[in-house]
Formats: structure tokens, C-alpha cells, sequence
């Protein structure tokens, strides 16, 4: 090995982490190179140097005290679980209601979608005069104009009469 | 020269004290028991709460974050595996929670500055000039490299220890440790030299 190859391994010599035979390898290099031997004696201060000036320290004894109350408030299993069931209720009504809103929507909006469709569809066949001519038999809206009222329960005929067709009270000639 | 090659290679006791298999045991029953807590506690104190400061550098920290550490041990003791070394488990807490802190504090002190001092530990009369500047080359270097010289070069733990500590292989813990040194020793010995850290 050469001399980088030494350098990059004296960590792990200085820590007793390589194998006998590395280890050896090692040894009888530094016997021989001053300029590794340099190298490893300026690890091996430092590392004494840091050991002997940074010892180990305790933590103060009311650090212990503290973390037992907090650990005993954690674990206060009463009001914790009051908590937790609380929000699960919550959250429960909040999706429910979620869900119940988008679907009346959706029906709503397929309903709408349906009958638009089936009006379309009679438009292109029937001539236009005779759609005017079927809202005669409405006799459940007196508000022509009130569209989303109508909807309910009418045939797409007497729908149509009130897209841009003549209204009930000029259907009677007032 | 035989100065350094008689002693080099043998690991010496770690500052720690040895961590039985007892401690495993005692643990568990740590989860349920108050005064199994503290007798836990007993023993983990100084290695953690060492570590801890010595990856943060200031008291208040380092006890605020021991507590954070010992709530998480606490609240995971139940969970804890046979296999596990009970000892590199609690360090892989305390590492990350002081990880996290420093980075935290990073994102802080770069918008304001307000750097907290190094401060001495409670239980030293006096911190010497050469411990607070060996204290700050330790704070100077990142994060991930300051606590892998702690445990490999401070505590000398073993590489495989610290490799399950750390979570890194074998291989990685050994080539970081080298760049660990190297940086530390680039600040020593410019102090050394009389030079500003």
C-alpha cells in the first residue's frame, strides 16, 4: 500500500476496526514512514484532546421530574380518548354531509340532462307549432315562466313551451 | 515510532457504561412502571443526554430535546423488538431529534440571527478557553458528520454499533468517520496554529 492508501485507512486503525492482516500492513508502514506516522500521531492527539476536554455530562435532576409529568399527561388515557372520539365524530358528519350534498347534485343534474335530451330529441322530429300546441293540456302550472318548478312531473312537451314559446296567457289570447 | 502504533489499534472502554441485556427487559417493563422508568433513566442519563449536547452545544437545548427523546422512547418501549439493541435504538432517537432541532434552528438563525451561544455544562465549575474551542470546531462541522465523530471518535463505539445506530452500512460509517476527522482536524490544527476557528 501506498502512502495515500495508508492515510485513508488510519481512522479505522485508530479505531481498532481493521483486520490482523491490515492491521499489520499498517503497522509496518508507520515503522518505516515518517511522513504516516506524522499523519496517525497528529489523529491520535487530537482524539486525546477532545476526550480529555469534552467529558460526559449529566443532565440536571429536575429534567427527570419533568419528563415524568410529561409522560404522565401523555398518558392520560381518559381525556385523550375524549378528544380523539370527538374529532372522529366530527369528521364522520362532516364527510356524510359532504357525500349527501354531491349526490343530490348529481341527481339533479342527470335529471336535468335527461330531460333536456328527450327535448331535444322530440324537437327535431315534431314540427314546432305542434309542441306549442300539447302545452294546452298543461293545467297544473300557472307559472310558465317558473322553470324549475315545472319540471317536476311534465312531459318534455309541456316543457318545451316554455323555452322561448308562447306563454299560457297568450295560449288563451289575453 | 512506536508511540502510536503500540495502542492505536485497541479499542479502549467506551465512555458509556455497557449496556446489558437486562436493560432490554427492564425496558419493557419501563412502559408500565414509574420506577422502572427511573432506573432506566439512571442508566440512559449521561450517554444520551451527552450525546445531545454535544451534538447542539447549548444546555437549555440539550435538556429540552433529552426530554423530547425520553417521551419518544417512552411512548415507542412497547413496540420494541428482542433483536434490537435497546441502547443503538434509543441513540437513533436522540440522533434524529437532535438532527432535526439543528436543522430547524438552521432554517431560523439564517433568517434572523440569532445564533445561540455555546454554553457550559451545569456540572463543570468553569469551562477552560481550550474546551470552549474544541466545542465550537465540534459545532462547526455538519450535523450528520459531528454525531458520527462523537460516537466513533469520543464514545468509540464500534463501527458496527454505530452502523445500526446510524442505519448506514459498515462502509459508509467507516469512510465518514475518516472525512469526520479530517474535518475536525483541519480547525484543530489551525487553532493549534494560533489561528481563528
Amino acid at each position: 500500500m501506498n502512502c495515500k492508501e495508508i492515510q485513508n485507512e488510519l481512522s479505522a486503525y485508530l479505531d481498532g476496526e481493521l483486520d490482523p492482516a491490515m492491521e499489520e500492513g499498517i503497522e509496518s508502514h508507520l515503522a518505516a514512514c515518517i511522513v504516516c506516522h506524522r499523519e496517525a500521531d497528529n489523529y491520535k492527539q487530537m482524539d486525546d484532546d477532545f476526550r480529555r476536554n469534552l467529558p460526559p455530562v449529566d443532565p440536571s435532576p429536575a429534567v427527570l421530574v419533568r419528563s415524568l409529568e410529561r409522560i404522565s399527561h401523555r398518558a392520560a388515557p381518559g381525556v385523550r380518548n375524549l378528544w380523539r372520539a370527538g374529532w372522529a365524530v366530527i369528521g364522520a358528519a362532516a364527510i356524510t354531509i359532504l357525500l349527501m350534498f354531491g349526490a343530490h347534485q348529481w341527481r339533479e343534474y342527470h335529471e336535468e340532462q335527461a330531460i333536456l335530451q328527450r327535448i331535444d330529441s322530440y324537437s327535431a322530429r315534431v314540427p314546432i307549432r305542434n309542441v306549442f300546441s300539447l302545452s294546452r293540456y298543461d293545467n297544473k302550472s300557472r307559472d310558465p315562466f317558473d322553470y324549475r318548478s315545472n319540471l317536476a312531473g311534465r312531459s318534455p312537451f309541456q316543457i318545451v313551451t316554455y323555452k322561448g314559446g308562447p306563454t299560457a296567457a297568450s295560449q288563451r289570447g289575453e | 515510532m512506536g508511540g502510536v502504533t503500540s495502542g492505536a489499534a485497541v479499542k479502549q472502554a467506551p465512555e458509556a457504561p455497557p449496556i446489558e441485556s437486562s436493560l432490554g427487559a427492564l425496558a419493557r417493563r419501563a412502559a408500565h412502571d414509574e420506577q422502572a422508568f427511573r432506573e432506566l433513566y439512571d442508566r440512559m442519563k449521561r450517554p444520551l443526554y451527552t450525546f445531545i449536547y454535544r451534538m447542539v452545544g447549548h444546555m437549555g437545548e440539550a435538556e429540552e430535546l433529552f426530554q423530547d427523546t425520553l417521551l419518544k422512547i417512552h411512548r415507542n418501549l412497547g413496540r420494541l423488538d428482542d433483536r434490537d439493541s435497546f441502547l443503538a435504538w434509543c441513540y437513533s432517537i436522540a440522533r434524529n431529534t437532535a438532527i432535526s432541532h439543528l436543522r430547524r434552528r438552521k432554517a431560523i438563525t439564517e433568517s434572523i440571527d440569532d445564533r445561540p451561544e455555546l454554553e457550559a455544562p451545569p456540572n463543570s465549575h468553569e469551562e477552560t478557553e481550550v474546551q470552549l474551542d474544541l466545542r465550537k470546531i465540534l459545532m462547526q462541522i455538519p450535523p450528520r458528520y459531528r454525531s458520527l465523530f462523537i460516537l466513533g471518535v469520543l464514545e468509540q463505539r464500534e463501527y458496527q454499533e454505530i452502523s445500526r445506530m446510524t442505519g448506514k452500512s459498515l462502509a459508509s460509517v467507516k469512510i465518514d468517520i475518516h472525512r469526520a476527522r479530517q474535518m475536525v482536524r483541519e480547525r484543530w490544527e489551525r487553532l493549534r496554529k494560533g489561528g481563528k476557528l
